[in-house]
C-alpha cells in the first residue's frame, strides 16, 4: 500500500513537470518569423517608450504580427513549391509594410548563400517596392549590403571555386554565372529602375547613387561592371 | 471559394502534369524528384498566355503560348534520360547518337536556378536535337572575346578565357538565339507570368544574347524584341 502511494506520488510529480514544460517551452517551439519569439534583444528599450522613428519599426516585429507571419508563410510555401509563377508573388507579396520588409531582410541574412533563387527573390521583392515608389532608406541600405557581398564561387558551395573545367561547362555556364550573381543582378535591376522612375525624393536618389558608388568597390567583379554601367547611363542622361 | 480555387488549381496541375507525362518518356532511372520537377516546370510553361510575340518568336515558336511551347518541345524531345553530361556543373545535354532525347543531370534540381532559367536550359538543349539542322552546332567565340565593358569573357568557375571556345553562335536561330527569343518574349509579353518570372526571363535572356557574336544577328534580335506581332 505504501509502495502504491509512492508510485502515485512519483507519477503525479512527473505529470506536473511535463505540464509545466509544455507551457513554458511552447512559445519557443512555435517559432514563427514575425512573432514575439523573434524579438531582437537590442530592442528591449522600446518597452520603456523611449524610441525613435527608426526603432519604432522594430516594435512591430517584436509583437506578434499576423501580417508578417502570413507573408512569410506565403513566401515559404512559394519557395518550397519552386514555382516562381505563383500568383501570390504579385498579389500577397507586394505593397509591403515596413515590418514585413524588415522581416524579409532578416530572412535574407539567415538564408544560405547557395540558395540563390531564394536570396534573389527577397532582393526582387524589396527592389520592386523601391522601384514602384514604396522604398525607404533602410531598403536601400539592405540592397547596398547585398552588392558588397563576396561573390558566390560555385552553385553547390559558394565559398569554394569549382575545380576542373570542360567545354560542357563553358557551353551553358552563362546561366550558372547569372544564377551565381542572381541576388546582386536583381538588386541592380531595381536600383536602375528606381532611378529611371523619376519618382524618388532627392534624399532617396542620393542614397541610391551612393549605393552604386559603393558597389564600384564590391569584391564581386560583375557587380562592379554593372554598377559602373548604370552610373554611366545615369550621368549621360 | 478558397477551397474551390484550390481544387481547380490541383486539377489544372494534375491535368498539365499528365499531358507532359504522356508526351515525354522518362527512363526508369530518372529519380522521382527530378521527374516531378521537370513535370512541374512543364505545367508552368503550359500555363503561359499572351496576345503578342515578336516576329522572330512567331517564326520559331508561334505566339507566346504554353501549348505552342509544349508542342515545340515534344516534337523534338521524346524521352528524358540521366547522364553526367561530361561535367560536374552540367545541367542537361544532348548526345547526337541518341535522336530526340535529352539527358539531364542531378544539377537540374541541385542548383538553385530560378524556374524560367531551368526551363531555358532544356529549351536550349531541345534545339540541339534538330539533326536536320546539323544540331545547330555552336560557333567558336572570337579572339579576343570581350563583353560590353571591354573586358575579356571568361569562365567564372575556371577563369579560362572563352575566346576560341565553341560557346557562341552566329545565327539568331540556334540554341543560344532561340533560347534568347523564348526568354525575351516571355519577359516582355507573358500576361500570366509574375513580375519575378518576367524579370528573370529578361535577365537570363540578356545572358544568352551575349553569346550571339555576329553584330548583324544581334542587332536584328534587339530590334525584333521591340516589334510586337499581334494575334
Amino acid at each position: 500500500m505504501k509502495l502504491f502511494r509512492i508510485l502515485i506520488f512519483v507519477f503525479s510529480l512527473v505529470a506536473l513537470v511535463l505540464v509545466a514544460c509544455h507551457f513554458l517551452l511552447k512559445p519557443e517551439l512555435a517559432v514563427l518569423p514575425g512573432t514575439s519569439s523573434e524579438m531582437h534583444s537590442a530592442n528591449l528599450s522600446v518597452s520603456q517608450g523611449n524610441v525613435s522613428n527608426s526603432t519604432s519599426t522594430h516594435i512591430a516585429t517584436q509583437v506578434p504580427n499576423p501580417e508578417v507571419a502570413e507573408k512569410l508563410q506565403v513566401l515559404a510555401e512559394i519557395f518550397k513549391s519552386k514555382n516562381d509563377n505563383d500568383p501570390r508573388m504579385d498579389q500577397v507579396l507586394k505593397n509591403l509594410s515596413e515590418p514585413v520588409k524588415l522581416a524579409l531582410q532578416k530572412q535574407y541574412s539567415e538564408t544560405k548563400m547557395e540558395m540563390r533563387n531564394e536570396r534573389g527573390t527577397i532582393a526582387f521583392l524589396i527592389g520592386r517596392e523601391l522601384a514602384e515608389g514604396r522604398g525607404s532608406l533602410t531598403d536601400v541600405e539592405f540592397l547596398k549590403n547585398i552588392l558588397l557581398e563576396k561573390p558566390c564561387l560555385s552553385l553547390l558551395d559558394c565559398s569554394k571555386a569549382s575545380t576542373g573545367g570542360s567545354s560542357e561547362e563553358e557551353h551553358l555556364e552563362g546561366i550558372h554565372e547569372t544564377t551565381a550573381h542572381y541576388p546582386q543582378l536583381m538588386d541592380l535591376r531595381y536600383l536602375k529602375q528606381a532611378l529611371e522612375s523619376g519618382n524618388l525624393t532627392p534624399e532617396m536618389k542620393a542614397s541610391i547613387i551612393a549605393t552604386l558608388e559603393a558597389a564600384r568597390h564590391s569584391p564581386n567583379e560583375r557587380v562592379v561592371q554593372e554598377a559602373e554601367a548604370i552610373l554611366n547611363s545615369v550621368q549621360n542622361k | 471559394m478558397k477551397r474551390l480555387t484550390f481544387f481547380f488549381s490541383v486539377l489544372t496541375f494534375l491535368t498539365f502534369s499528365s499531358f507532359a507525362h504522356a508526351a515525354l518518356q522518362f527512363d526508369s532511372n530518372v529519380q522521382p524528384a527530378l521527374k516531378q520537377q521537370i513535370l512541374e516546370d512543364f505545367a508552368f510553361i503550359q500555363s503561359i498566355k499572351s496576345t503578342q510575340a515578336s516576329p522572330m518568336h512567331q517564326k520559331v515558336f508561334g505566339t507566346v503560348d504554353g501549348t505552342n511551347y509544349f508542342n515545340w518541345f515534344t516534337k523534338r524531345v521524346f524521352s528524358v534520360g540521366i547522364d553526367d553530361c561530361g561535367s560536374a556543373s552540367a545541367v542537361a545535354c544532348v548526345i547526337v547518337m541518341y535522336a530526340n532525347k535529352i539527358w539531364m543531370t542531378k544539377n537540374y534540381t541541385q542548383f538553385n536556378h530560378p524556374q524560367i532559367a531551368r526551363l531555358s536550359v532544356i529549351y536550349h538543349e531541345a534545339r540541339h536535337t534538330e539533326a536536320q539542322n546539323g544540331n545547330w552546332s555552336h560557333a567558336s567565340c572570337p579572339t579576343p572575346y570581350r563583353n560590353a565593358q571591354g573586358q575579356d569573357m571568361k569562365s567564372i568557375w575556371t577563369g579560362a578565357l572563352l575566346a576560341g571556345k565553341p560557346a557562341c553562335d552566329i545565327t539568331a536561330f540556334g540554341s543560344y538565339g532561340s533560347a534568347t527569343i523564348f526568354l525575351k518574349n516571355i519577359g516582355k509579353y507573358c500576361t500570366t507570368c509574375t513580375d519575378k518570372v518576367k524579370a528573370d526571363a529578361d535577365l537570363y535572356g540578356s545572358d544568352q544574347l551575349g553569346r550571339i557574336i555576329d553584330p548583324k544577328s544581334k542587332k536584328n534580335m534587339i530590334a525584333d524584341f521591340a516589334i510586337p506581332y499581334k494575334k
